[in-house]
């Protein structure tokens, strides 16, 4: 993981991972994920985790984590490089949790609902199909 | 389709021809009905997972009856034959309706709490986006947005 001391800024290249816990939000016939995923509501961004310095296996905890403490089921999660999410105002910021110094926010969303969802469908297209999470840590390995 | 509400006359053929019209209008809307059917359950079941808080993991807010309600009478003035969307919800209580060809080539209309239908839609490397009231009616802006989904 990051070290929390010495958080680095964003780089381009960086693949940022969105969790999903929502069944709707991606394909059961292609697991292409929705763009309802990337609709930043209630907050003014959208929450994202690093893969920076992280291994799969930490990258997979910090999602299960989540899940756990809301109770929901961890279905998968997203990839999208930090590049492809400059998408017109929006850019990527470190915001590192105590628990998560990998966590990042995607910020500069528009107000208007159908800017947002213009924006969503193109961050939909730009990420990877849903990954699943591994049945044992060692797979994720 | 229209159903007749005044009866045509008092002998025994009117009323033969009122009650089979009543019958094959039943028919038919039945018909419509069980086309749209996949549409409803999917509907059903994305209210039944997304009408409390937090239904994302990420704090979103519970899809409310109104919202659901918009969406279902959406989907039930959709004409006949046309394509059904896949449904789901977004984090802001909206529900989605979605027409899906590939990632770049897709319409998804947001129905809101307040009656409200905003869209946008992407093809190859460009994107229309837009929002109309909803009176009842599928508005012809997202009836051609559908129809253009289809002929990718």
């Amino acid at each position: 993981m990051i070290d929390p001391n010495n958080v680095p800024p964003i780089e381009e290249a960086e693949w940022l991972a969105r969790y999903v816990m929502q069944s709707s939000h991606f394909r059961k016939s292609d697991f292409t994920v929705k763009s309802n995923l990337f609709i930043p509501h209630p907050y003014q961004e959208l929450s994202v985790t690093r893969h920076r310095d992280a291994t799969k296996g930490e990258i997979w905890a910090i999602g299960q984590d989540v899940a756990s403490q809301q109770q929901r089921t961890l279905y998968g999660r997203a990839d999208i490089r930090a590049r492809d999410c400059a998408v017109d105002s929006l850019r990527v910021t470190a915001k590192p949790f105590p628990n998560n110094p990998n966590h990042a926010d995607v910020e500069g969303w528009p107000s208007e609902k159908q800017a947002q969802k213009a924006i969503a469908l193109e961050l939909a297209a730009l990420a990877s199909p849903l990954k699943i999470p591994p049945v044992s840590p060692a797979q994720s390995e | 389709m229209t159903t007749a509400l005044l009866s045509r006359g008092y002998t025994e053929t009117a009323q033969y021809l009122d009650q089979t019209n009543q019958y094959m209008g039943q028919h038919f809307r039945e018909s419509v009905a069980l086309g749209k059917r996949p549409a409803f359950n999917e509907l059903a079941e994305v209210w039944e997972e997304c009408s409390r808080p937090n239904w994302d993991g990420y704090d979103a807010l519970p899809v409310q009856i109104k919202t659901l309600r918009y969406a279902k009478l959406f989907i039930e003035a959709l004409p006949l034959g046309s394509p059904l969307p896949s449904v789901g919800a977004e984090p802001d209580g909206h529900l989605t309706l979605e027409w899906y060809r590939h990632p770049r080539w897709i319409l998804s209309v947001s129905a809101s709490p307040e009656g409200v239908l905003y869209y946008a839609a992407l093809f190859g490397s460009s994107d229309v986006r837009g929002s109309e009231p909803f009176f009842g009616e599928v508005p012809r802006s997202i009836l051609d947005l559908i129809q253009r989904v289809q002929m990718a």
